[in-house]
């Protein structure tokens, strides 16, 4: 290829990929555009893609008008403890599944594995019923304990168990440490970046999830951030500017946990193939 | 006591949270979904046992079956588009070197990190028929507002209506309000299979392609025979990713249409069970349903595995 072909062939790629761009950008901007825009703004055609007098109102709003401020609390405290849970429970089992031997032991890994294959939805209804029996309805337990245990983040760090050579452990058992030792003194450190990795996408999860909060919260205070902002949409009428806000809250700090660990998410994707 | 047995303890003592969790919300409730699918139960009153009644009726109603014909536009509308979006960017994104590379990939990727609440409200602002920035672009060029989330006519029939030609229910394809859903699924999904085309790439030594060159096929030739079959697995795979997640669409659709759409054209199935369990508290029925469209999952899956897994060169 000459040289001026090739200068041409990037051009073009870049033209395309820009475009590209633009079509997944697009929503982002004209979210965040809306939510600066005042009432009168918004319904003006023709339209401004920038607002023409940035306002804070509808950020104002939806703090003052709605308890948006106690979605994101309830947001962080069942996203939070639902990772640190779901980690601790996967990284004991992730140990016994790669490391231990015991009957029965790939019977139940298999068992856990199936798990994925079954659809959300066809559980929530019976899930339901089990959280409601113990009372469960509308508290933090109730969103947080039937996400504490996943095939997917025993899955995957049982995968990354099995990639540590056995020397390391055979040397801390003959210095006498126990299983649990060896766990928290060896393999933890070792694996601290799959473990954030998982963390992050178990934090996104939850963060994101819908159905289960819907199903077990109906009142007001206990909804998450997603819930909050679905509820919001269905019961308040034509507030676009603020409903915009609202998603711009909403998203935020998953964005910004994504820059932060952008090349971790990548990265597991094309290891593992884990969704967003 | 014994090694063998100690061992056996310390390994059921290490599974054991993980596996109380999913005994009490995963495998009891499986089993409790499996028993409540052949009863009659409200709620509130005794729940009856009806045998296969609830499936029955499902199967023989109107209602269902539209249900699965719409997620199937659904699935179908979705799953062309993410894959060959996503094989697309990710041949134009291959060369690593290419300035701006990262920041390409970083922006392709942000809608699949964002909640499918978050942007079908953004979605749903865009798509909006007085204020929507659509309508008011297609204003701009002198066209004619479009009710993207109203307007139940299928777009085949639209298209055909120009002709004066009625096709059969069937056949008139998905109502706007669903194109507009299928869009935003779209959206979401060509970041991921972006990425994981670009890793199914790297992955292809060049060797290949110099032999190719050699024997002087153009490069539509060794992309057509090298790179297609070599990316199989990964096409195979995002397949089954997207078919399973498409099936279960849910809360786009209720933040868009939160009626089902117009004359119920976006009532996939999961809203559908939804309703038939939340509003009608038919939790049998629901049930029942609920296994249905497991079953069609599962068929689907089934059906990749035998038809597609057999072509994926490995």
């Amino acid at each position: 290829m000459s040289k001026r072909t090739n200068i041409r062939v990037i051009t073009l790629k870049h033209l395309i990929l820009i475009a590209g761009s633009f079509f997944m950008l697009f929503p982002f901007f004209w979210t965040l555009s809306t939510s600066f825009k005042s009432l009168k703004e918004i319904f003006k055609n023709p339209f401004s893609l920038l607002p023409a007098n940035p306002t804070f109102g509808n950020y104002v709003a939806i703090f003052t008008k709605i308890p948006f401020a106690r979605y994101l609390l309830n947001s962080f405290v069942v996203a939070s403890l639902t990772t640190l849970l779901q980690i601790a429970t996967a990284i004991l089992s992730a140990y016994a599944f790669s490391r231990l031997e015991f009957k029965g032991r790939d019977l139940i890994f298999y068992t856990f594995l199936a798990t994925m294959m079954i659809p959300g939805q066809l559980l929530m209804i019976p899930q339901y019923l089990v959280v409601s029996s113990f009372g469960w309805v509308n508290t933090y337990q109730g969103l947080i304990i039937p996400y504490t245990a996943t095939a997917v983040t025993t899955f995957f760090l049982r995968q990354f168990f099995l990639t540590i050579p056995k020397d390391l452990e055979d040397a801390a058992v003959i210095d006498g440490c126990n299983e649990l030792q060896i766990l928290t003194k060896i393999f933890i450190p070792l694996l601290k970046p799959a473990v954030l990795t998982i963390a992050i996408f178990s934090f996104m999860w939850s963060w994101n999830g819908y159905f289960w909060p819907l199903l077990i919260v109906n009142v007001p205070n206990m909804r998450t951030v997603q819930l909050g902002l679905a509820m919001f949409r269905t019961e308040g009428g034509m507030q676009w500017g603020q409903f915009m806000a609202g998603t711009v809250v909403a998203t935020l700090p998953i964005l910004i946990a994504y820059f932060i660990a952008q090349r971790h998410f990548v990265k597991s994707i094309t290891l593992t193939g884990l969704k967003g | 006591m014994n090694s063998k047995l100690k061992k056996t303890i310390k390994g059921y003592f290490f599974i054991s949270p993980s596996a109380t969790v999913m005994i009490v919300f995963i495998f009891f409730p499986l089993l409790y979904a499996f028993f409540m699918s052949f009863h009659q139960w409200d709620m509130s009153s005794q729940a009856i046992f009806v045998g296969f009644q609830n499936y029955v009726l499902a199967l023989t109603s109107t209602q269902f079956w539209n249900s699965m014909f719409y997620t199937l536009y659904y699935v179908l509308g979705v799953l062309p588009f993410s894959l060959f979006f996503g094989l697309f960017f990710a041949i134009l994104l291959r060369d690593g070197t290419m300035r701006g590379v990262g920041i390409y990939r970083m922006i392709y990727f942000m809608p699949v990190v964002t909640s499918p609440i978050a942007a079908a409200m953004g979605f749903n602002w865009i798509f909006q028929s007085q204020m929507g920035i659509a309508n008011h672009i297609i204003e701009k060029f002198g066209g004619q507002d479009v009710s993207w989330l109203t307007n139940p006519t299928g777009i085949l029939q639209m298209f055909f209506n120009n002709f004066n030609i009625s096709l059969p229910t069937i056949l008139q394809g998905p109502s706007l309000a669903l194109v507009v859903i299928i869009l935003l699924g779209i959206w979401q999904n060509v970041g991921y299979s972006t990425v994981v085309y670009l890793a199914g790439l790297q992955s292809i030594s060049s060797t290949y392609y110099e032999a190719a060159a050699l024997d002087g096929a153009s490069e539509w030739k060794s992309f057509w025979n090298i790179t297609l079959p070599l990316l199989s697995p990964s096409t195979f795979f995002l397949m089954i990713m997207f078919t399973i997640s498409s099936f279960q669409v849910f809360g786009p659709i209720q933040i868009m249409t939160p009626s089902g759409g117009p004359l119920n054209t976006t009532s996939v199935v999961v809203f559908y069970l939804y309703r038939q369990a939340f509003s009608y508290y038919n939790m049998g029925y629901a049930m029942a349903v609920a296994f249905l469209l497991m079953g069609m999952i599962l068929l689907a899956t089934i059906f990749q595995f035998k038809f597609l897994e057999r072509r994926v060169y490995e």
